[in-house]
């Protein structure tokens, strides 16, 4: 009975049926229970899941589609400062919002304000901005970064202290490199993240394009949906880390409201490591989905069930076509 | 002040730990979760005022459950809807004791479906958190999985009779363990 009526309430009739079956029948009202606990049990914990996720919800636009060009970065840190240079013609200016420290006093930042050489921002819960080029730097929960610019040139440094940083750069900027004590990390003209763990090493993990790792011990270069890692003493040697999980913390919470299957297709490809393959018939799709938080290749099974479509997998390569 | 306040502490953590008990009970009579819910803050305010009259000793979620009860006799006077029978009150009374004796409490419940949930693709547990997260209907998740009513019906049936068997299997099994 608990199945049948617990998409909706139930009726007084329906209520005045089950008192009377209760008092009738004991091991009716055995299973009822056992009924009634799992559903509660269910919901309560589905309704906590989903306070967490976007829900499917309209009226929001989708997202702008990223150059393919554009880099991303990610830092993660523990107890182990990185440091980054960012070749930008500008200072930075904040969009988002960050708790910053200006010679040691706390400064009230607001949207459009620009933050200076030394300036330290902390960040309470995911922190985002975006530089005057365009590009946009995010900040997770917990983390510490100092904003520096070397004395000539009008290369930007960034220093992290501690926590993970993501940095997506503009289509045509400046080249990033990290330093950290064990290695350098230069991106060429690509999407990549890098990790540091408490055990003085660096990762490097890249979405798209080509990441040259360099330690005193010799260097490696490595591509889409690789990673390497560096650590104290030693050569740079090829990670076992996914790039799509270790970014998965700075994914945008993402509605797609009757969108073209396509637009949603180079959200996807401009947040991790895949490329779509499709039709324009598919591309012109449409599809409504709320991005859940789980590995993007989950994503795309769950949209190809949307649509319809068979997908084969070649690598990163994701082949779509209608079943 | 009351002379219970300096059983607040108390108070809390018997509450906290039957908090969902109470609240099963409530929809188990019920069957309405927005009802449910209004009941349930009422529930919770009475328990604390009548807090005094708990003995130290006693059974908290049975206790609990009798005023529920008492308060949903009234919400059902209020629509002017039947009482129940006294029979089928103690008979789903008698039901919620078995259970909480022989297989644990709604905590004990959460934990196993914790288990058996991450068990679930993709698909079937984004199905489950649309209906019972978000509260979507059939016919607003259909469309948007661009299913047949019908079909996801079916589906989702089947979907919460695995979870529900693999409930019943993990919280076996941690009996046996235990």
């Amino acid at each position: 009975m608990t199945r049948s009526v617990s998409s909706q309430p139930a009726t007084a009739e329906e209520r005045a049926q089950l008192g009377r079956m209760l008092a009738n029948d004991p091991a009716f009202a055995r299973r009822y229970v056992r009924d009634i606990r799992l559903e509660t049990a269910l919901r309560g914990m589905m309704k906590s899941e989903a306070a967490h996720e976007a829900g499917l919800v309209p009226a929001r636009r989708g997202p702008a589609r990223w150059a393919m060009a554009a880099a991303a970065l990610l830092v993660l840190a523990a107890g182990v400062a990185v440091s980054l240079w960012l070749n930008a013609p500008h200072d930075i200016v904040l969009s988002g919002e960050l708790r910053v420290l200006r010679d040691g006093e706390p400064l009230r930042l607001a949207p459009g304000d620009r933050l200076r050489a030394g300036d330290e921002a902390f960040a309470g819960s995911i922190a985002s901005c975006r530089l005057r080029d365009g590009s946009q730097l995010k900040l997770d929960a917990g983390s510490r970064l100092v904003f520096d610019r070397r004395a000539r040139g009008e290369r930007v440094r960034l220093a992290l202290k501690e926590g993970r940083l993501f940095l997506r750069v503009a289509e045509g900027r400046g080249r990033f490199s990290i330093a950290s004590e064990h290695g350098d990390i230069e991106a060429l003209g690509t999407v990549f993240g890098v990790e540091t763990d408490g055990n003085a090493a660096v990762n490097a993990s890249v979405f798209q394009g080509q990441v040259a790792v360099r330690s005193q011990r010799g260097e490696l270069r490595i591509g889409n949906g690789q990673s390497a890692r560096v650590a104290a003493g030693r050569p740079p040697e090829p990670a076992d880390i996914d790039p799509n999980l270790a970014l998965l913390w700075a994914r945008e919470k993402t509605v797609f409201m009757e969108r073209p299957l396509g637009e949603v297709a180079d959200w996807i490809e401009a947040n991790s490591s895949f490329t779509m393959r499709m039709d324009s018939d598919l591309r012109r799709e449409t599809v409504s989905i709320a991005i859940p938080e789980i590995p993007m290749g989950e994503v795309v099974d769950i949209l190809a069930l949307i649509v319809g479509a068979s997908i084969e997998t070649t690598g990163a390569e994701f082949v779509w076509q209608r079943e | 002040m009351n002379e219970h306040t300096n059983r607040e502490p108390e108070f809390l953590r018997l509450f906290t730990g039957a908090r969902d008990d109470i609240m099963a009970y409530i929809y188990s009579l019920t069957l309405s979760h927005a009802d449910a819910e209004d009941i349930f803050q009422e529930v919770s305010l009475l328990l604390w005022e009548k807090f005094g009259d708990y003995r130290p000793d006693g059974n908290f979620r049975a206790w609990a459950r009798k005023m529920a009860w008492n308060k949903t006799q009234n919400w059902r006077r209020r629509k002017g809807e039947t009482v129940w029978d006294p029979d089928a009150i103690a008979a789903l009374g008698a039901a919620f004791e078995d259970e909480e004796r022989e297989r644990g409490t709604l905590t004990d419940v959460k934990a196993a479906l914790e288990h058996c949930l991450v068990r679930l693709s993709a698909v079937n547990r984004l199905i489950l958190q649309q209906l019972y997260g978000e509260s979507r209907s059939y016919k607003t998740l259909a469309r948007f999985l661009k299913r047949s009513v019908r079909g996801l019906k079916v589906t989702a049936h089947r979907v919460r009779e695995r979870v529900g068997d693999c409930v019943e299997r993990r919280m076996a099994q941690e009996r046996r363990q235990a």
